[in-house]
């Protein structure tokens, strides 16, 4: 199954990715267990999911930073899940990490203008040029280069030294940002212009992000698309606006009762128990021992990707969305 | 959660008894007023949120109620009245006689509140001897499983021999929780008790403290940096700005009609459902004033839209108009304070759905 509408080549395809860790007695951790998806040009998609979801196990393999157990991963056309060393190295400049954590991109010991001139450096510009570039991108993130050229990070605010390791990130036109839950540690208001900076760049710069969140009112307002992961799988992937307004998969849902102000008017999805062992997964569907909608046939049959509408849902019985 | 809360919600204001009073407190260090004269009630039975960003105060307070500031950071002025004591400069000794018994706190993060080398049963039986030494071995024993039953744990039989470490997130702050109701408070205060947690897993505990309050009707201080989940869960909100007090009330009134222009920008910063997506969002430049750095006026006026020459100069007094069930809404600020503006009273019947009454 391709989940696009496009004719366009999408610009990152993974295909039944997996990664497997050794688990105790024999048996595999399953953090990511077939995971299918495309991001377009241009397009941000944002995965959510919970901790133990693998949101984060999926970057890393998709990255070959942890290279995968089975799948390919295709950025540009180009299949970087089959290069190694040098080529994968060169492969990965078109790709830029942002973390929740921005001083795990920075060198406390540099001064911000250096890690940012790190990456241009690295891509061949000349010193003065990657200096002259820095000092734009300092002032393209919304911070004055004269102040904060030369300070250290630690002499920044958290929103300050976002917006430095968001200018690093951009520095070589990456084809693709890849952002882990880049606004999570950030007060409201500070949250606010962070989400506005990444807006206006991708407005001027056509970014194509994949977006990490937790929080599904921020994916709501930054992506185009959203896949929700659940237990290594994909429960439901499809635009922002019908999968975060009309759920089909009761994960989904339950998940956005969960959100503070949403659930007013009905009853709210809640899930039942705790996330099971991705070492010893339900049968069937991954999701039925906490769903409030479970039968039989979830615990025999492993429900497909298949389309509802534009999105694609796995489920068998998948909550009806109103035309 | 929310649904069962709503019957209990009446036209007329109910005599509601004050557990805990906060008059003018002044907390901080010898150069800088973390919280500057801040004052509010807890009344039985109620979920009063205090609500900010980093550095507002909130913290603090919740602390100082608690008797448990950091070294360096002591209470310099006001007074805390716990059912009418004022514990504000009670010695550690004195304090043991307050905490937990009548105010008990539960932290962000449960790891750091649990010890790691012990098995929660014991962790539990540790609080329940400290407040009933004479209980005996069995009794022990039966009152810890009585409170994990109280906060939910499942199977609570095999919980009291796991350790920390191998429960979940959720799970570990439900034994945080279990600890702290192990004195029967009359008060709990919670100091950002979701906010390490997954949304579904916060909505559980938050549920769960809204069970916790309908069945031993205590009170409850909710510390949050998320406006949501005050709308979501308090009867009342403390909105605080730079260590003061930006506006107080009914939580529905506050977040419907908000007043201070900080309270109004905190709420437009959320990038909520009802906003259109990729939408640039209001957002506040700057960022607040050092505690020891602020103006002779209005802490919040150089980031203020509205801010006109005299917020500089004072702090502008309170204004209030009266909110829904007999209640206030307060606030501080010389441009949106000046008129007598009409309360939210007139559509009482119509905000009621979705918040607590």
């Amino acid at each position: 199954m391709t989940a696009t509408l496009s004719e366009q080549r999408p610009l990152l395809s993974v295909r039944d990715l997996k990664k497997f860790f050794p688990g105790p007695a024999g048996a595999p951790i399953q953090a990511v267990a077939g995971v299918t998806f495309d991001v377009q040009p241009g397009e941000v998609l944002g995965i959510v999911g919970e901790t133990g979801s693998g949101k984060s196990t999926l970057i890393r393999s998709m990255l070959m930073l942890d290279p995968p157990t089975a799948g390919t991963v295709d950025i540009d056309g180009e299949r970087i899940s089959s290069l190694r060393g040098t080529k994968l190295r060169e492969a990965r400049q078109n790709v830029q990490l942002i973390f929740q954590d921005p001083h795990s991109c920075l060198d406390g010991r540099w001064r911000v203008i250096d890690s940012i001139c790190e990456p241009m450096r690295n891509a061949g510009v000349s010193r003065t040029e990657a200096r002259r570039r820095a000092r734009k991108l300092i002032e393209r993130v919304g911070l004055d280069p004269h102040t904060y050229a030369s300070k250290f990070p630690r002499e920044l605010s958290g929103g300050q030294v976002q917006r430095i390791a968001i200018a690093r990130a951009i520095a070589t036109s990456p084809k693709l940002l890849v952002c882990d839950e880049p606004v999570s540690a950030l007060d409201v208001s500070v949250q606010a212009q962070i989400i506005n900076l990444f807006e206006e760049l991708r407005r001027d710069l056509g970014l194509t992000i994949v977006f990490i969140s937790h929080d599904l009112s921020v994916v709501r307002h930054m992506c185009d698309r959203v896949a929700v992961l659940y237990l290594g799988t994909l429960c439901e992937v499809g635009p922002v606006t019908e999968v975060l307004q009309q759920p089909a998969h009761p994960y989904t849902q339950a998940l956005l009762d969960a959100v503070p102000g949403q659930a007013r008017d009905r009853e709210r999805v809640v899930l039942k128990g705790e996330l099971p062992s991705p070492s010893a997964p339900p049968t069937g569907c991954r999701f039925r021992t906490r769903c409030p909608m479970a039968q039989e046939r979830c615990a025999v049959e492993v429900p497909e990707l298949s389309p509802t509408g534009d999105a694609f849902v796995a489920c068998h019985f998948p909550m009806r969305r109103s035309a | 959660m929310i649904a069962e809360t709503h019957t209990q919600s009446t036209t007329a204001a109910p005599a509601v008894e004050t557990v805990v009073e906060v008059r003018n407190l002044v907390v901080g260090t010898a150069t800088a007023r973390l919280v500057d004269g801040v004052s509010f009630t807890v009344p039985s039975g109620r979920t009063v949120a205090l609500v900010g960003e980093s550095g507002a105060g909130k913290s603090v307070s919740a602390r100082a109620l608690m008797g448990l500031l950091p070294a360096g950071v002591e209470v310099l002025g006001g007074e805390i009245l716990v059912n009418g004591r004022d514990v504000s400069r009670f010695n550690p000794r004195q304090w043991r006689s307050v905490r937990g018994r009548e105010l008990s706190m539960v932290f962000q993060n449960p790891l750091r509140s649990l010890n790691p080398t012990m098995r929660v049963g014991a962790q539990i039986a540790e609080a329940v001897r400290l407040y009933d030494p004479k209980l005996g071995r069995a009794g022990e024993r039966a009152r810890v499983l009585e409170l994990l039953e109280q906060v939910r744990i499942p199977d609570p039989e095999r919980r009291l021999f796991e350790y920390p470490h191998q429960l979940s997130g959720g799970m570990r702050q439900r034994v945080v929780i279990a600890i702290a109701l192990a004195s029967n408070p009359r008060v709990l205060i919670a100091d950002e008790p979701t906010t390490a947690l997954d949304v579904t897993t916060q909505a559980q505990i938050l549920d769960l403290l809204d069970t916790l309050q309908a069945e031993n009707g205590m009170s409850i201080v909710l510390v949050t940096h998320d406006i949501r989940v005050a709308e979501e869960r308090a009867h009342e909100v403390i909105v605080m700005y730079s260590g003061r007090i930006a506006e107080t009330g009914r939580i529905g009134d506050v977040v419907r009609s908000p007043m201070m222009p900080y309270t109004r920008a905190l709420i437009a910063a959320v990038p909520s459902f009802d906003v259109t997506p990729r939408s640039l969002l209001p957002t506040i430049p700057g960022r607040p004033p050092h505690p020891s750095q602020r103006s002779a006026g209005c802490a919040f006026a150089p980031r203020c839209p509205l801010a006109e020459a005299r917020c500089d100069l004072a702090i502008p007094d309170v204004t209030s108009r009266p909110g829904n069930n007999g209640t206030r809404q307060q606030w501080r600020c010389f441009v949106t304070g000046k008129t007598d503006q009409p309360g939210p009273t007139g559509q009482a019947g119509a905000s009621e759905e979705g918040e607590k009454a």
